[in-house]
């Protein structure tokens, strides 16, 4: 496929997709979308800066006005940029606390599904996060404050620390740069600020995580990291994605999140594509209709037909009474065909269906005693790392009762049956704490559990499990989690379990509805509670619930359905977007289960774009060493065109890490300036091109003095429409007498329809200096699949061992999180391959 | 048993095999013999299910279930195993992170995995190192044969096929494997060129095959022919 036709099918492709959940946030201003004068004044305004940066901006926006956009690159950059239609700054309602409390409440949801405090209190040595425009919370732990380390946002730091940041902003990378360095000088906004004072060496990693809530939105975030001279610091800037936790949910994701190729499940149990996803602006009447399981209630506008019997036709022969719902006659009841009912028609009492998969598929490495493990894994489990070891550790913990301890000792020799290693240790005499650094079970506990109590969630081979196997799994959950009580009203038994994930609770409901009960789902609203006179914050707790011995008596059981009665129906007013898919054959999906028809022809929303245009600038002072790691994958809507650069003294050394996915387009070419003396850097890029987006990528070295090294690697992979292009600059000026140089560029294609190309450009004007230069463009051969296959593995399995081989020196190089990420992402989107089984 | 009827196979438009019947016994030895480009690897491959050929006729049964249209990993789960004559180099990939996927998938419970890869590795004679570097990327012919043979002694199939045992090996080596081979309970079908290999290996039958069919078929007295002759007394 030619560059222009490539052009052509992502704008077919990007004008389908939707993305990400988007939380309705109070913004502190609006200021409606384009960009003026005004607007940059205001800005500056608001955010009470001092007259140098006022200036700085307005110089910035004039220069914005005047240069044109790039003309290399993504070739149609110009045409797709309307840069009226861009929220420039929106500033959620909260200004920078670091009490992770005070943050309000939308965005903290926001945050917890990305699963960021969560990693912040584990790993990290301080975090901050941006939130659209401005900066939301900024830690750093005490060890390192005292230390006299920096951490904090870029506008704080104009505040308290004005001689610094006057100093080095917008120095590495000047406003005059390009037009988009031009934009960001004019609206930055939030973005982290580091100074790491001379000689201190930071050995855990900072880490920032951004996320673009706006759906026009735009991010101009400015990073400035300074290193002081012998300092050491980790950097991680994590992008994360809209709708990373919740993609891998068999039955959960958000509507939102679903794109065209998904598979969904239709009413009749059956994995079903996604052909269309629509979005529209919907101003009137909403429904919420809850059903006799409270969590499982779900929004609809009253036209959308769901499926459901109405209990009109289904009544008893027995005479009304006052008060009390129509009696029905279980016979009729299981009868009738459910029929397509708009909701707006639906009364209390009526049945919904909710519908449990068909899918059944055995996962061999899924043994009983591993999904012992995985059930108590999730119950009592985590991973964690270790800092005295450093190592990362599984762990259990059970309370301290006898039931409890035997509990720990069986999974003690569950574990060793296996021939991993595990012990059992009893803290303050109290709890048993089971361990285990078998990377093994701690590789199959997050990929088939995740971790985070509140983010835990199974992996689709746990979902697809036959019965038997469930059965085992949710034993050992409930032994873990659950607990056995008699309902005074009927005397049956109840299995009572409550996890703080959402995601969770809705898989074990489905997973007891595959066992052939239906389970209640509630809320237990978190909140503070004082025990003993302390004070404890408690999460939302999800409760499952369903009986052992007799089913729910209102709900009926037929087939793989479930017909079960709505309690409430509220109807409201709402002004916003809706959305729906259009899914092949049956023309149905599930929302939280229940089945509802994928209605017809909802009108089109245009093409939205976001625009991500930040500024990294990093400055790593004599002798000082700075790793810069960043994990991007943006909603497929964004422009994600940044410019990050490091100025690097003598004998100090740069290393930028940097994994680009989502997006639609990137431009992302992270540089090193080496200025002093025996400076080196090295430059690890890995861009992933899927359908319908371009990247262009790749590295820029200047050397500029004796002695320096610099070593750049970049793989690219590219799939169905995907474009991936590397543009690398290495140039090596007089001064730079025996500069060595390595510059690797590997690129892999996944598909016949993939694009790559290469532009490395080397510019060498000392005759002393070396440089080597590799490339290489590989294909996945159908023999490397057979070979691969012949050992027991489907053909996408195979396609994504090959892909993670390709990627090892970058997985390697990140941190474990971001990696098992990609690694779920390359499955994902490797599994929607034509011709892919598996 | 595994049973080959009739099988007819063609590549690029050629047919390369053109009516081949076979039979693998549990625990029996069978040979396939015959000149380069004869169709002795495309009988292997398209057992196992090489999407490079078509299989235009006959069938594959594996202990009475046909197999023929079976995806290669579905075969490969009914215990059908295959050592390459080359196998593929997998950057990145390595090879013990390969061989627990690949135990996980067909062997499926990981509490003997360690155990069984050291005694074969012990067995093999393989150096450490190789496990932890990428699969066949850096190894010699030799070590690239010894971790074909490593998986095959791992996984413990029912039937296996090999397509060349001997490339790339010193004489200690082939004498090893020979052994290793004339030990285990698996059916084996064994294609080779060189009649020198079967110095140390235990034989039930030899087939010899020339332009995609099956030409004479007998005991060991047809390898000492072939060596002294070579394949043209065939004819």
């Amino acid at each position: 496929m030619g560059g222009l036709e490539q052009v052509e099918e992502l704008r077919k492709v990007g004008s389908d997709y939707k993305f990400g959940f988007h939380t309705a946030t109070k913004y502190k201003h609006d200021f409606g979308t384009g960009i003026s004068e005004d607007l940059v004044r205001q800005i500056s305004k608001i955010k009470n800066e001092p007259e140098w940066m006022l200036d700085l901006r307005l110089r910035s926006y004039r220069e914005f006005l005047n240069r044109p956009t790039p003309t290399w690159g993504y070739p149609e950059l110009d045409k797709d940029m309307n840069f009226d239609s861009f929220y420039y700054y929106s500033p959620p309602d909260s200004a920078l606390t670091n009490d992770w409390d005070k943050v309000p409440k939308e965005i903290k949801e926001t945050y917890e599904r990305l699963g960021v405090p969560e990693a912040e209190r584990k790993i990290l040595a301080g975090s901050l996060s941006v939130f659209d425009s401005d900066s939301v919370v900024a830690k750093l732990r005490k060890e390192w404050a005292d230390k006299g380390v920096i951490f904090t946002d870029v506008d704080t730091a104009l505040r308290e620390h004005s001689d610094l940041v006057k100093k080095y902003f917008m120095k590495a990378v000047p406003f005059t740069d390009n037009k988009f360095s031009a934009l960001h000088g004019a609206v930055w906004s939030g973005g982290p600020f580091i100074y790491i004072p001379p000689g201190v060496k930071i050995d855990t990693p900072l880490q920032t995580y951004f996320r673009m809530n706006r759906k026009e939105g735009a991010q101009f975030e400015h990073t400035l990291i300074i290193a002081d001279k012998g300092s050491e610091v980790t950097y991680i800037e994590g992008c994360l994605p809209d709708d990373e936790l919740i993609s891998l949910g068999d039955s959960l994701k958000q509507i939102t999140a679903l794109k065209i190729g998904d598979n969904v499940i239709s009413h009749r149990g059956d994995r079903r594509t996604i052909s269309k996803t629509f979005v529209h602006k919907h101003a009137g009447e909403m429904l919420t209709i809850t059903p006799q399981s409270p969590l499982n209630a779900f929004r609809l506008t009253p036209e959308h037909p769901v499926l459901c019997v109405k209990r009109d036709h289904i009544r008893a022969k027995k005479e009304d009474r006052n008060g009390w719902l129509p009696e029905t006659s279980t016979i009729k009841l299981l009868k009738t065909d459910p029929a397509y009912i708009e909701a707006g028609e639906l009364k209390a009492g009526d049945f919904l269906v909710y519908v449990v998969p068909k899918d059944s598929k055995d996962t061999a490495e899924l043994t009983e005693p591993i999904l012992k493990i995985l059930g108590l894994y999730l119950a009592e489990g985590s991973a964690s790392f270790n800092k005295a070891l450093n190592r990362r550790a599984l762990q259990f913990s059970f309370g301290k009762t006898k039931d409890e301890k035997a509990l720990a000792y069986e999974l003690v020799e569950i574990i060793r049956s296996m021939g991993e290693k595990a012990s059992v240790c009893r803290a303050a005499r109290k709890y048993y704490t089971v361990s285990s650094y078998s990377k093994r079970l701690i590789e199959v506990c997050m990929r088939n559990c995740g971790t985070g109590a509140a983010t835990k969630m199974l992996s689709k081979e746990v979902m697809e499990l036959p019965t038997e196997k469930q059965r085992t799994f949710l034993e050992y959950y409930l032994k873990g989690d659950g607990n056995e009580y008699r309902k005074k009203k009927n005397k049956s038994l109840m299995i009572r379990a409550s996890t703080a994930s959402k995601i969770l609770a809705f898989q074990l409901q489905e997973i007891v509805g595959r066992l052939g009960t239906f389970a209640n789902l509630q809320l237990r609203k978190g909140g503070v509670d004082f025990i003993n006179g302390r004070r404890i914050l408690r999460k939302d707790q999800y409760v499952i619930e369903y009986t052992k011995d007799k089913k729910w008596s209102s709900v009926r059981h037929r087939d793989n359905l479930f017909l079960v009665p709505i309690k409430t129906i509220v109807r409201h007013k709402f002004e916003g977007n809706v959305f729906n898919i259009a899914v092949n054959a049956d023309e149905s999906y599930l929302v939280k289960g229940f089945a509802v028809h994928n209605c017809s022809a909802p009108v089109f929303e245009p093409d939205s774009k976001a625009i991500h245009a930040a500024i990294v600038e990093v400055f790593v002072g004599d002798e000082a060493k700075v790793k810069f790691i960043s994990a991007e994958n943006w909603s497929r809507n964004v422009y994600n065109l940044n410019t990050k650069r490091a100025i690097v003294g003598a004998r100090a050394h740069m290393e930028w890490v940097e994994a680009t996915l989502g997006s639609k387009v990137t431009m992302l070419y992270p540089a090193s300036y080496l200025i002093g003396e025996g400076a080196s850097s090295s430059n690890l890029t890995v861009s992933f091109a899927q359908p319908g987006t371009w990247k262009d990528s790749g590295s820029k070295v200047i050397m500029s003095a004796p002695n320096q090294t610099a070593k750049i690697i970049s793989k690219s992979i590219s799939m169905g429409s995907g474009s991936a292009v590397y543009r690398g600059l290495l140039r090596i000026n007089k001064g730079a007498s025996n500069a060595r140089a390595y510059t690797q560029c590997d690129s892999l294609l996944l598909d016949d329809k993939a694009v790559t190309s290469a532009f490395p450009h080397n510019e060498v004007l000392n005759p002393t200096s070396k440089i080597y230069h590799e490339a290489t463009v590989g294909k996945i051969s159908k023999e490397k699949l057979f070979y691969l296959m012949s050992r027991g593995l489907t053909e996408a399995q195979a396609r994504s061992l090959i892909v993670l081989g390709f990627l090892d020196s970058v997985l390697k190089a990140i941190p474990l999180e971001f990696a098992v990420e990609i690694n779920k992402l390359i499955e994902t989107e490797i599994s929607t391959l034509p011709g892919a089984t598996g | 048993m595994l049973e080959i009827n009739g099988l007819s196979v063609s590549a690029e438009d050629k047919q390369i095999l053109k009516g081949v019947d076979l039979r693998v016994e549990p625990g029996k030895r069978i040979v396939l013999m015959g000149p380069n480009g004869s169709g002795k690897s495309t009988i292997c491959k398209s057992i196992m299910g090489d999407p490079s050929y078509r299989i235009m006729g006959g069938s594959i049964t594996l202990d009475g279930e046909d197999i023929t249209a079976l995806p290669t990993n579905e075969k490969a789960k009914k215990r059908l195993f295959m050592i390459f004559q080359e196998p593929e180099e997998i950057e990145g990939l390595t090879a013990s992170r390969f061989l627990r996927t690949t135990y996980s998938k067909l062997v499926g419970d990981m509490a003997d995995f360690q155990k069984r890869l050291e005694s074969a590795r012990e067995e093999l004679k393989l150096d450490k190192d190789i496990l932890s570097k990428s699969l066949n990327v850096t190894a010699s012919g030799g070590e690239k044969k010894k971790l074909e043979m490593l998986q095959m002694l791992m996984l413990r199939p029912k039937y296996a096929l090999i397509d060349e045992f001997d490339s790339g090996l010193d004489v200690d080596s082939v004498k090893k494997i020979s052994q290793l081979i004339n030990t285990s309970e698996a059916g084996f079908l064994i294609v080779t060129h060189n009649p020198a290999v079967f110095k140390h290996l235990k034989i039930d039958a030899v087939n010899v095959i020339r332009d995609g069919r099956i030409i004479a078929s007998g005991g060991r007295e047809i390898v000492n022919r072939i060596e002294k002759e070579g394949f043209i007394w065939a004819d």
